[in-house]
């Protein structure tokens, strides 16, 4: 009760303080928030591939910061090869034909055996879209020929020699596909799904029965569905979000730290006279530092009630969705950390405190 | 008691041009006695006073308080000397300025075990009201005048029952009435038992204490009765 009254005393006394450190703390636990954040999906990204991942895999992303190493597709005791999503960019279906369009290192930098000739890139096809056709597809499509589905010219330049060769899209997976190259965008582009680059080319060993390979065609596109990628391209990604963001936000911090140190021992100077009369009526030094921590843990409090009711709000505000509950704990926490310097620091200066001065 | 031998302070003392302000002080006060200290200013008064009420210590020489040396009482038996064994009315007041009257006062209080915290407002306000500035009791420290924090610091020194109570210039910014009867005030209390010592540059108000002691350069030149 006593105590009580003595903290009242001592907050309407610093009240500005009060008000600028709880001000202070909302600040520092929102920047602290957004490094971790930051940082955090960096480091995991780090620990985790470096760990992992070789050069031929890829990513399957679980959940936020969870991800799985797709090389097992390679091990498939039933694929012979897979060659990454990076050079996929589209398909659409037509009659049960998957229409993909790829990039031109497809046609240049493929270790694909076929019939017929590979698609030149540097070649003029006019209005036809230059394609290969998968090994089924050969008996429908004669090579050297023009074919028009759906009012699009496609022109045959070759046949895949490999039966076993598929090309997935989403979680479908098909041995009937035509891979064009689009260099003059004549493929509809409003079929075309070009958003996603989450699509693998894979080569299944010889021999292999179709039903075997379908199971474990279904099993890689189950993989597949959950979201897989170039971990490279992620990891690039991250890093650039990160040492863009976090340089700015770990000036805002180091600010708002020197500031918060810097506020709480102005305020205690202002306090110095007012404790050296207190101690001479008999109060404890160990009493002003309680007091003191006191009030910064009610100032903490405040600050992270605050962040809290307002994490939407604030999250709206810095337009950063990356406040997680997660990382407002950790630095509530790491707030907590730097009360804890203050009271050290402010607790060894009073133990210090002469009431006269020599 | 109050046994005070061969008392030294010297200030600075490793710095090129240390100040020797007390320089081999021998005194024994008993319970119950009113005393005056004289002398001149820098003679050491503040210093001495300072040394018996535990707000400093001594270079050297002994202290002995109710019959144990000062230096075996530990550090909480030394908050507990300030705050309820002696009273101190200091010569700068010593108040907590931005504070009410009422607060200061009520501090000796908030900082014993003795006293609940219900009864503290009361028990404050009496002082106050004994001290002579019943009317001031809400006021800021800062916002008063600076006979009225004399007596402010006087209400705080008594509001906690000191058995030594030590008043440092009490009438310093007092005109005569007034230092009349705060000295008055001080007798009363000192009937009632309580030890008051004080320092005082005025002869007047020494003579109505039982016993003067003189101190000049740190040493006790004259001690009467
Ligand atoms: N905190 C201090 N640090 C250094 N020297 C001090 C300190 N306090 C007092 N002194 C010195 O000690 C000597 C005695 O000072 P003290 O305050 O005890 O004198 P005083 O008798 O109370 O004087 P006054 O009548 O002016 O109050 C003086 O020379 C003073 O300058
Ligand atoms: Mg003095």
């Amino acid at each position: 009760m006593k105590f009580l009254w003595q903290l009242n005393e001592d907050v309407k006394s610093n009240l500005l303080a009060v008000i600028l450190i709880v001000l202070e703390l909302v600040f520092a636990i929102v920047c602290f928030s957004v490094c971790f954040e930051l940082s955090g999906s960096f480091v995991t990204s780090v620990g985790f591939f470096a760990k992992d991942f070789n050069d031929n895999s890829l990513a399957v992303k679980l959940s936020e910061i969870n991800y799985s190493v797709i090389n097992d597709i390679t091990e498939n005791e039933n694929v012979k090869n897979i060659y990454t999503a990076s050079f996929y960019t589209g398909s659409y279906e037509n009659q049960n034909t998957y229409i993909g369009s790829f990039s031109e290192n497809v046609f240049n930098d493929l270790d694909l055996s076929y019939k017929g000739e590979m698609i030149d890139t540097t070649k003029d096809y006019g209005n036809a879209v230059p394609c290969l056709v998968s090994n089924i597809l050969s008996k429908v499509f004669e090579i050297g020929r023009t074919y028009n589905l759906d009012g699009t010219d496609f022109y045959i330049s070759g046949s895949l020699n490999d039966d076993n060769i598929y090309y997935m899209l989403g979680d479908l997976t098909s041995d009937a596909f035509f891979m064009c190259y689009d260099k003059n965008n004549i493929l509809p582009s409003s079929e075309l799904n070009r958003s996603s680059t989450n699509n693998a080319l894979i080569t299944a060993k010889d021999g292999i029965s179709d039903t075997i390979l379908s199971k474990s065609l279904d099993e890689i596109s189950a993989i597949e569905s959950k979201n897989y990628f170039d971990w490279r391209e992620k990891l690039s990604d991250d890093f650039d979000k990160m040492s863009g963001n976090l340089i700015i936000g770990f000036l805002v911090l180091l600010l708002s730290t020197v500031g918060f140190l810097a506020n709480n021992i102005l305020s205690f100077n202002q306090n110095q006279r007012s404790y050296t009369n207190q101690l001479i009526v008999g109060q404890k030094k160990g009493c002003i530092t309680l007091l003191f921590a006191t009030r910064l843990v009610i100032c903490t409090a405040i600050s992270s009630a605050v962040v809290l009711i307002f994490k939407d709000k604030i999250s709206a505000l810095i337009e950063s969705e990356v406040m997680t509950y997660d990382n407002l704990i950790y630095s509530i926490l790491t707030c907590l950390v730097l009360c804890l310097i203050c009271i050290i620091v402010i607790g060894l200066r009073i133990s210090k405190a002469e009431i006269v001065e020599r | 008691m109050i046994c005070l031998k061969n008392i030294v302070k010297i200030y600075n003392r490793k710095s090129s041009q240390p100040t020797r302000a007390l320089d081999g002080v021998d005194l024994v006060i008993n319970n119950g006695e009113m005393l005056a200290i004289m002398g001149v200013s820098g003679s050491g008064k503040s210093t001495l006073l300072n040394i018996i009420g535990c707000l400093d210590k001594a270079t050297d020489g002994e202290y002995i308080l109710d019959g144990k040396n000062i230096n075996e009482y530990k550090s909480k038996e030394i908050y507990v000397l300030r705050n309820k064994k002696f009273g101190f009315i200091l010569q700068n007041y010593g108040l907590v300025e931005d504070k009410s009257v009422l607060t200061n006062v009520m501090y000796p209080l908030a900082f014993s075990k003795d006293v609940g915290y219900f009864k503290m407002k009361g028990l404050a306000k009496k002082a106050i009201k004994n001290a002579g500035i019943g009317e001031l009791t809400r006021k800021k420290v800062s916002k008063i005048s600076g006979g009225q924090k004399q007596r402010a610091a006087i209400a705080r020194a008594i509001v906690n029952s000191p058995e030594v109570i030590l008043a440092d210039e009490p009438t310093a910014a007092l005109d005569h009435k007034t230092a009349d009867e705060i000295i008055g005030l001080l007798k009363k209390l000192n009937k009632n038992g309580t030890t008051i010592i004080v320092v005082t540059h005025d002869k007047r108000i020494a003579d109505m204490c039982d016993r003067i002691v003189c101190i000049s350069d740190g040493r006790i030149s004259e001690d009467s009765k």
